[in-house]
């Protein structure tokens, strides 16, 4: 691919990168900023979901738990001394080592019973934070979690993540690396065979594809992104409880996947980011908030299923159906 | 002889759905099944293709056993299927569905796809090049790029032969290719059929339609309640009086 | 020995009503095949709809069960009506998700209206009575007789009424009671009612001994579907059964082990016995 054609094609996508990057400026209010950077953690949160329940098409309902293994992972560990840098990546391997061994008794069932059996994990998982106090802290949990060490750069110092600028940066980078990750897995021959199994999982099978083995790599990775956010959410918010275990918390990632768009990767940002703006702008709303959520999750299901991006899609189809016809078909199978 | 079946035997409860069916495919040949409804004829193929497990009997692909592997595993083995009621990636488009086909013969793994190695790079190409080959070969080059759901019956049943020879197979086994057609669509699929066998594609093909059988397969075994009731030459197998009697008698005379 | 039978009674008062609540759900669940994941949440609000009409109407306990279950049964063919039945024809992952929007909803709807604190329903039988050596109170043994009216009562309902006969018809053969002339859409909606009546019922009975609070239906609703997963898809008996050893293990375990990990017992012995057999003790497959 040529420069010319890169930019030509890329362009929307570096506007959009322009303004995550330009967003501190745009928001210099404290408050606000902290809640996009939050919105931005469980937008890797939800990414993850993205992958095992809208391409898979396997509704995890652990994915709070492993967040919350992250997150109590990062907590411990940086609080033993360890560095966050380091901390992170283990915990969230933590998470996907897990997952792995929760995956191999839960995938071999199927629909329901996979949601229910995953559920039953996430609650063992919120009982046992809750519950073993001299690990967790009990409902009090852990609190004076250290931040992010400062990383050193040379010639310009130290960069520290004491300024909620520094920590919406932070999050932004793993959340641009998520993208990244998601949008190489779900745009090679692996994606297509984690849509397969979702798809038709008898054709898979006939076709070479072992399905068992393709819902738990998915399942794994999802975990492990799940955890990321955990741990990124513990160094932020300096405390963890068992509510990052809770199902709540992991029904509002349900409600952003589907409402933004479930197996898309613009989806679940899109989701997170638009539902978190809405509540917080509509704060009268609050406490109804939940009761709006419940009843959109429900006119989604009923009305559109694809969600917003998939809307958006329907239309966009349209325009660049009439684009096309202006342009000439230019045939790539490079897709 | 590339496939050997010996003495297959599937209880369904109280139903012997195959009952010790014994026969082989020969490299390069067409050889069909045939059998009123219910004969067994798909369960046959479930067998093979490892959906079902055998009650007892084994399957020998070119000598080697394969009865009790998973389906994935009898893929990689090289024997691809069709289904009888079309089956295909409906929310892929067209060419996905058969570069995703091809992916058991890539060796790439999850760090390849990450970081976009040559060998990740390598076998893209290779299953591109396959997936346009094989949509080059069933005629549906031009249609690549759209949705499975924009494509008519026949081109869908011409896609799931795609899907199955993507797979680079050494036999594939095709349950009634043209269920479901009219006249003209069904002629079609039987001229894709011999371009196979002349590919050098060795094909078992369960039909239906007589008439069709007569002048495509090398060799016939027809099945009846589950057992094997006749094997041989189209002209041997028109003129067996059991056959007649189980099959051509009834409603499927052509 | 005394604390032993102290808890096994405990664990069949529990047991009676996971029971009653698993059979509204394997109804709904085996029977229409519809991952009803609310169903924890009907009973929440039939709780608190007894709450309030005994408390804001000064309605007599029984009179307000009564219309707390006309009630539930009026919402459960609402939900059927709005949320399960657009997903018939749909994967059924859909119907699931429809399922924790409805939830969602409920639980939110009784934290605006009566807050998220915990509320208690006068008991209207509080005596303590001396039997055979337990010390309890009437209302718990109200609760374990109501469970048995309750279970023979929907057993007669099944076996001798023409609804029952035509709901078994579905549960067994869908299209061929669409053949047959039977109408579907009616026998999902009375099957809601049923359903969601019952654990209104059941909710309302042990409300006096316990609080009532929003999340009491979601542990609950989870509960209810492993008893209905390990007894068996739609199997009555089986969700009865299931319902009374889990409620007795849950009160030995809690009682004997530890009072914080008496749940872990449940999900965890439901994930492994998944992962022996995945279609549950004496699973037939739904998708
Ligand atoms: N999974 C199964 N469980 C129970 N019975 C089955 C199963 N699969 C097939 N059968 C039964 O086995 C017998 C043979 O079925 P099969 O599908 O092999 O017939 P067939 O020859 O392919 O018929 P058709 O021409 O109608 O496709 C039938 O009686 C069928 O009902
Ligand atoms: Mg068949």
């Amino acid at each position: 691919m040529r420069r010319g054609q890169f930019f030509r094609e890329k362009w929307p996508y570096l506007i959009l990168l322009v303004f995550a990057l330009a967003v501190p400026a745009l928001f210099p209010s404290r408050y606000v900023l902290q809640v996009i950077t939050m919105s931005c953690v469980f937008a890797i949160a939800t990414l993850g979901l993205n992958l095992i329940l809208g391409y898979t098409g396997q509704v995890s309902l652990a994915h709070a738990g492993f967040f919350a293994i992250g997150a109590y992972g990062v907590a411990m560990m940086t609080k033993a001394g360890l560095s966050f840098w380091l901390a992170l990546p283990l915990s969230a391997l933590l998470a996907a080592a897990v997952s792995f061994f929760v995956g191999l008794p839960t995938l071999r069932t199927r629909g329901s019973y996979f949601a229910i059996a995953t559920l039953c994990f996430g609650v063992i998982v919120s009982i046992v934070a809750g519950s073993w106090f001299s690990l967790t802290g009990g409902h009090t949990g852990i609190v004076g979690i250290p931040l992010p060490n400062a990383i050193p750069f040379p010639l310009v110092g130290e960069i520290g993540f004491h300024s909620k600028a520094a920590q919406y940066y932070l999050v932004l980078g793993f959340l641009l690396l998520t993208l990244f990750v998601m949008h190489r897995l779900v745009n090679s021959v692996q994606g297509l065979s984690f849509v397969a199994v979702r798809n038709n999982e008898v054709l898979a099978g006939a076709v070479g594809i072992n399905a068992f083995a393709t819902k738990l790599l998915s399942f794994v990775i999802a975990s492990f992104f799940a955890g990321i956010a955990g741990g990124i959410y513990a160094s932020l918010m300096r405390s963890v409880s068992p509510d990052v275990a809770s199902i709540n918390l992991m029904f509002n990632w349900v409600v952003y996947l589907l409402l933004g768009g479930a197996g898309t990767l613009a989806g679940p940002v899109v989701g997170t980011l638009a539902i978190s703006a809405l509540t917080e702008s509509l704060q009268f709303l609050a406490e109804y908030n939940l009761l709006v959520f419940g009843a959109l999750l429900v006119a989604a299901m009923v009305y559109c299923p694809r969600g917003l991006v998939g809307l958006v899609e329907a239309g966009g189809k349209k325009v660049r159906v009439y684009y096309r016809r202006q342009v000439g078909v230019r045939s790539d199978l490079e897709g | 002889m590339i496939l050997r079946v010996e003495r297959l035997t599937r209880r369904f409860g109280g139903l012997l759905a195959v009952n010790e069916v014994s026969f082989h495919v020969e490299k390069g040949e067409i050889l069909a099944i045939i059998g009123p409804n219910g004969a067994g004829k798909t369960t046959v193929f479930n067998l093979i293709s490892g959906l079902l497990h055998p009650t007892s009997g084994q399957i020998y692909l070119e000598g080697v056993p394969i009865a009790g592997l998973r389906p994935h595993q009898i893929a990689r083995k090289g024997i691809a299927r069709t289904f009888q009621t079309t089956a295909l990636f409906n929310q892929l488009r067209v060419i996905d569905n058969l570069v995703v086909a091809h992916k058991l013969r890539t060796t790439h793994g999850l760090l390849d796809t990450l970081f976009r190695t040559r060998r990740w790079r390598a076998d893209r190409e290779k299953s591109l090049a396959r997936a346009v080959e094989v949509l080059e070969f069933v005629g549906l080059r031009e249609k690549a790029l759209h949705p499975v759901s924009t494509l008519s019956q026949e081109e869908q049943k011409r896609l799931a032969i795609g899907v199955a020879l993507a797979t680079e197979p050494k036999i594939v086994l095709l349950d009634e290719p043209t269920a479901g057609l009219i006249q003209d669509e069904t002629d079609g699929i039987m001229t894709l059929i011999k371009k196979l066998k002349a590919a050098g594609v060795t094909v078992c093909v369960i039909e239906h339609k007589m008439r069709l059988i007569m002048d495509l397969a090398e060799r016939i075994i027809v099945l009846n309640y589950g057992n094997k009731i006749a094997e041989g030459t189209p002209e041997e197998i028109s003129r067996n009086d059991a056959v007649v009697q189980a099959y051509l008698g009834g409603e499927y005379a052509a | 020995m005394e604390v032993f039978v102290q808890q096994v009674f405990n664990g069949i008062m529990l047991g009676s009503t996971y029971a009653v609540v698993a059979v509204g759900l394997t109804l709904v669940f085996g029977i229409l095949h519809i991952p009803n994941f609310a169903h924890g949440h009907f009973y929440m609000l039939g709780a608190y709809l007894t709450f309030f009409l005994v408390t804001s109407w000064k309605i007599d306990f029984w009179p307000a069960l009564v219309l707390s279950a006309v009630l539930l049964a009026l919402l459960g063919v609402l939900v059927e009506r709005i949320v399960f039945r657009p997903m018939r024809d749909q994967p059924h992952v859909n119907a699931f998700i429809s399922a924790i929007g409805t939830l969602m909803f409920l639980e939110a709807f009784v934290m605006v209206v009566w807050g998220p604190q915990g509320h208690r329903i006068p008991n209207p039988y509080p005596e303590t009575v001396n039997l055979l050596g337990v010390v309890t109170t009437q209302q718990r043994l109200l609760v374990i007789a109501a469970a048995v009216v309750l279970i023979v009562l929907l057993h007669l309902f099944i076996k001798k009424t023409v609804m029952g006969a035509t709901i078994e018809a579905v549960a067994q053969n869908r299209e061929g009671a669409m053949l047959v002339g039977i109408n579907v859409d009616r026998v999902s909606s009375v099957t809601f009612a049923v359903s969601a009546a019952t654990a209104a019922i059941a909710a309302s009975m042990v409300a006096p001994i316990f609080m009532v609070s929003p999340t009491m239906g979601a542990l609950l609703g989870m509960k209810a579907f492993i008893v209905v997963i390990l007894g068996g898809l739609g199997s009555v008996p089986g969700a009865i059964v299931g319902g009374y050893i889990l409620g007795i293990v849950e009160a030995l375990g809690g009682g004997y082990i530890s009072a914080d990990y008496k749940d872990v017992f449940a999900f965890g012995a439901l994930i492994l016995i998944l992962a022996i057999k995945p279609t549950g003790l004496f699973g037939k497959e739904v998708g």
